[in-house]
């Protein structure tokens, strides 16, 4: 199982878990359906749109109504360190909530020796809750983008907004020196995919690929983008692809994505996310 | 003293640290003050508590209020709401954390991007609106670029109106920006 944990921005919404599709621009669990934006929604309906292209089962999604205030966010928290056992899936990817550093705590306790099977990726508030507990080596993969990238590599900050002027101001070409710095102070797992305007693949503190075509500037500025990335490589670990080769496939794919939309900064997310099938396509990833 | 007890000290202030880790401090004139923002927090849900600020920072009132950082707008609405001026916030885990008050700017022809810190707003030069939103992790950002894409950023109100987390906060500042900037031009039409 694919299992996708995040919030949704709506503020009455309680707990729902169920397999999830991406039809007619939207995504839909049962009688719910949400046009994806940026955000959770992006990245579920990024893997949904990803698995059903190689013929894999849908993403198992857990998610609650949370606008900001945190109150379901804790709701998720208890829920997946409850079920987590039960729902056994191989792929666990977490994703926007509000950062909390008990509740994160508590479902990697509850991951115990499950963990070994189950490739856990973190996104969002998700890794910032894991970087802020100390446990950002107790999950497989991140993918900050630079500003991100600052967060994990200033050992003080408990959230992007208290990074060091220093290290915000690094030029993004700086990159590099953030990741090790991150991995130096045991902030960063065991892989990163930190994405921009060149997409950074770290296995174990060291670059081993970097992918910056088709380089489409817009993409920066168009919320869900990050959102889109991490559900594809969600999809694609799922679907037996090793990490690092997920990682990298996850970046062009993305890009290629971005380039068939043809998109400016004034672009919505769904235009790029119904464009991954072409893009898988132009990978070789399926016919 | 007991050796399992002096081994029981050794290990102890690890938990005390690890207990500051994500959390702030409000600091303001007077104990009355921090014992009704105390109050009011908590009778909105918020995990807060009352403790003595650090000498270092003492400005006045020996008593502050303890939260979790990442709902400092939240936190700082309701206390305006309250009619409480906070003296200062603070990171308790290093006093001299601030949030980051820079922006990057980014021009794309028709449209510019500010970044401020991990958030990014994007606006339409001709006409005014906001045209994207990125980035952050907390859950009121999806919730704020709903409210806001599409629309005329003169015209909106500001991520501090609605937000609670300090995506929001940083956003706030992104948007502060970027309204500037698109104040600073000549009237937008149409």
């Amino acid at each position: 199982m694919l299992a996708m944990v995040g919030t949704l921005p709506f503020e009455e919404m309680e707990l729902k878990a169920g397999e999830t599709t991406f039809e007619g621009g939207n995504l839909k669990m049962g009688d719910f359906e949400v046009m994806p934006g940026l955000g959770t929604s992006a990245m579920v309906a990024s893997a949904c749109i990803t698995c059903k292209a190689l013929n894999l089962e849908s993403p198992y999604f857990v998610t609650s109504g949370d606008i900001g205030d945190g109150k379901r966010s804790k709701e998720l928290y208890q829920y997946v360190a409850a079920k987590l056992v039960t729902l056994n899936p191989t792929v666990l990817t977490m994703h926007y909530i509000m950062p909390d550093i008990a509740g994160m705590t508590d479902i990697l306790n509850s991951v115990r020796e499950r963990r070994k099977e189950m490739t856990m990726i973190a996104d969002a508030g998700a890794m910032y809750a894991a970087k802020a507990t100390g446990l950002a080596q107790k999950i497989d993969i991140f993918t900050p983008d630079a500003g991100e990238m600052a967060y994990l590599a200033d050992p003080k900050a408990t959230h992007p907004a208290y990074v060091e002027h220093l290290l915000f101001e690094l030029d993004p070409s700086e990159v590099i020196t953030l990741i090790q710095k991150a991995y130096e102070t045991g902030n960063a797992p065991k892989i990163l995919l930190v994405k921009g305007a060149i997409d950074y693949i770290v296995e174990d503190g060291q670059v081993v690929d970097t992918i910056d075509e088709p380089s489409i500037s817009a993409m920066e500025a168009i919320g869900g983008t990050g959102d889109s990335l991490t559900g594809i490589l969600s999809a694609l670990i799922y679907g037996g692809y090793e990490m690092v080769d997920a990682c990298i496939k996850a970046a062009r794919i993305n890009r290629i994505a971005g380039k068939l939309a043809q998109p400016d900064p004034a672009t919505s997310i769904v235009g790029i996310i119904n464009k991954i099938p072409d893009a898988l396509k132009e990978v070789k990833l399926c016919v | 003293m007991k050796i399992f007890e002096r081994i029981k000290k050794t290990l102890k202030p690890k938990g005390k640290e690890a207990s500051k880790k994500g959390k702030g401090l409000i600091i303001l004139n007077e104990v009355s003050e921090a014992m009704q923002a105390e109050k009011m927090l908590k009778s909105f849900g918020y995990e807060v508590r009352g403790v003595a600020p650090p000498p270092e920072i003492r400005k006045g009132c020996d008593l502050a209020v303890e939260f979790n950082l990442v709902d400092q707008l939240g936190v700082e609405r309701l206390l305006r709401r309250g009619n409480l001026d906070p003296l200062e916030i603070v990171a308790l885990d290093d006093l001299s954390q601030k949030p980051l008050d820079i922006t990057r700017e980014k021009d794309f022809g028709r449209y510019f991007m500010v970044t401020a810190a991990n958030m990014k707003i994007t606006v339409d030069k001709e006409k005014g609106t906001i045209v994207n939103i990125s980035g952050g992790g907390c859950p009121d950002v999806p919730y704020l670029s709903v409210k806001l894409v599409g629309n005329r950023i003169t015209e909106v109100e500001s991520p501090r109106q609605n937000g609670y987390s300090l995506c929001a906060y940083m956003l706030e500042k992104a948007h502060e920006k970027a309204l500037g900037m698109i104040s600073s031009q000549q009237p937008v039409t149409g």
